[in-house]
């Protein structure tokens, strides 16, 4: 259970930070308040999880300085390679959250006496990130440059910053 | 037929049968069970978390027995077997605990963190809002904590010595983890991000530093320790004002400081 708040906690704080950079870079752009209305689901996930924090009394992961840094970077740098990338980003980003989120639910189902509570919130959080993902890929994230590749290297760190948070 | 196959193997710990009688501690003879009524039988444990719970109790009766002798034996193999005795088992019950002295330590350190923490679910939660430090409230708690150390004290710097030996490191840094988790969270500090090892860290710190105070210490009511605490916690203070302050704010200052020493060092200072 602690480390499943504590990687969710991490996650979230990263795609807050992700946002955080699109919108430094694109706030001003047609896409602004699209990525503004993401970003603000993003806030509210991780304020859920820091509620979940305390109330568990879990230790929060020690990367976080990192993921803070790392996220705004990742947001800042791709928006930087334009809005599709920007959305190439959020695409692969959101995949592998959701994957992610998906398997936690089913950790979690597992257990008859899971709390309900965490198990709702999961799972709003999971069907809001998906429409992130569906609303990139309504935005031309295909149309990016060298999407496959972005997209994978993308997901393969967004992987290893969550086994990462698992630990520690 | 698995359930009983690992039944019978559970009737070989020596814990078994154990005399109670507390005019003849020995155990007489396993042999001489002939309707003697002063042994009484254990029963024969069904499941592990039982078993285990069984176990600890049994651990937690001869600690609090052994304390007693801690001032006269220490904190030492003699003290748990005299404790076991004390307690009504045979002196010998000193072997469920491995590590002797070190155990006895890390049990007495577990069970003061245990009553720390019910003291301070009952303090007046009001200094909890807004952004201040609560000082006083992390103050008394150290106080409280070290005091809980007061019928031991001239015999605590060989328990911190024991502390330090190896196999006795992860368990008392545990015990120090969790009693600085507990002062945190029961005074208010609900940090979710590197702050949550900040504080943590430094008040392992701050513990650490005043207990060695402590020790030393033949004020009456313990004022000099009183301050020593308030001093370090001002301290620690400090450095999170410094860690929080923004960067950019404070960087003339900074640029200032770093131009002044390097003029200092290549000499070129005006002060004579």
């Amino acid at each position: 259970m602690d480390s499943i708040i504590r990687v969710d906690h991490a996650g979230e704080l990263g795609a807050d930070r992700i946002y955080a950079g699109q919108m430094a870079v694109l706030g001003n752009t047609k896409e602004g308040p699209l990525i503004k209305h993401m970003w603000e689901q993003e806030i509210k996930h991780r304020e859920k999880f820091e509620e979940l924090i305390s109330k568990y009394r879990v230790r929060p992961t020690i990367m976080t300085p990192i993921w803070n840094i790392a996220g705004f970077a990742l947001g800042a740098g791709t928006a930087l390679l334009g809005k599709e990338a920007a959305m190439a980003c959020t695409v692969a980003v959101e995949t592998v959250i959701v994957e992610h989120y998906n398997d936690q639910l089913r950790t979690l189902m597992e257990d008859p006496n899971v709390d309900k509570d965490i198990l709702q919130t999961i799972t709003k959080f999971r069907d809001e990130e998906q429409e992130h993902h569906d609303t990139g890929l309504d935005h031309g994230a295909e149309q990016a440059p060298f999407y496959k590749a972005l997209t994978e290297v993308i997901k393969t760190g967004c992987k290893v910053a969550i086994s990462i948070s698992k630990k520690i | 037929m698995s359930t009983a196959l690992r039944n019978s193997r559970k009737l070989t710990p020596p814990l078994l049968t154990i005399s109670i009688n507390t005019k003849q501690r020995i155990i007489r003879s396993y042999n001489q069970g002939h309707d003697d009524k002063e042994f009484v039988k254990v029963p024969a444990v069904i499941n592990e978390q039982d078993d285990h719970k069984y176990e600890e109790d049994i651990k937690k009766r001869i600690i609090s027995k052994a304390l007693d002798f801690v001032p006269s034996k220490g904190w030492s193999v003699d003290a748990l077997a005299q404790g076991a005795e004390a307690a009504g088992y045979p002196g010998v019950a000193h072997g469920l605990f491995p590590n002797g002295g070190g155990d006895l330590v890390h049990y007495f350190n577990v069970s003061c963190n245990e009553r720390l923490v019910n003291e301070m679910k009952s303090w007046p939660k009001e200094e909890l809002k807004g952004n201040k430090v609560p000082a006083q409230m992390i103050e008394n708690a150290i106080i409280s904590r070290l005091l809980m150390i007061e019928p031991y004290k001239s015999t605590w710097p060989k328990a911190m010595a024991i502390q330090t030996l190896p196999n006795n490191v992860p368990n008392c840094l545990a015990t120090l983890l969790s009693l600085v988790d507990d002062i945190c969270y029961h005074t208010g500090d609900r940090s979710v991000d590197f702050n949550w090892y900040v504080r943590r860290v430094g008040l392992a710190g701050i513990y650490k530093a005043s207990e060695l105070f402590y020790l030393t210490d033949n004020s009456q009511n313990c004022t000099s320790t009183r301050n020593f605490v308030k001093s370090r916690i001002r301290d620690a203070e400090f450095i999170q004002m410094a860690l929080n302050m923004n960067p950019v704010a404070v960087a003339p200052q900074t640029l200032t400081a770093a131009f002044v020493t390097a003029k200092n060092i290549l000499g070129m200072n005006t002060v004579k």
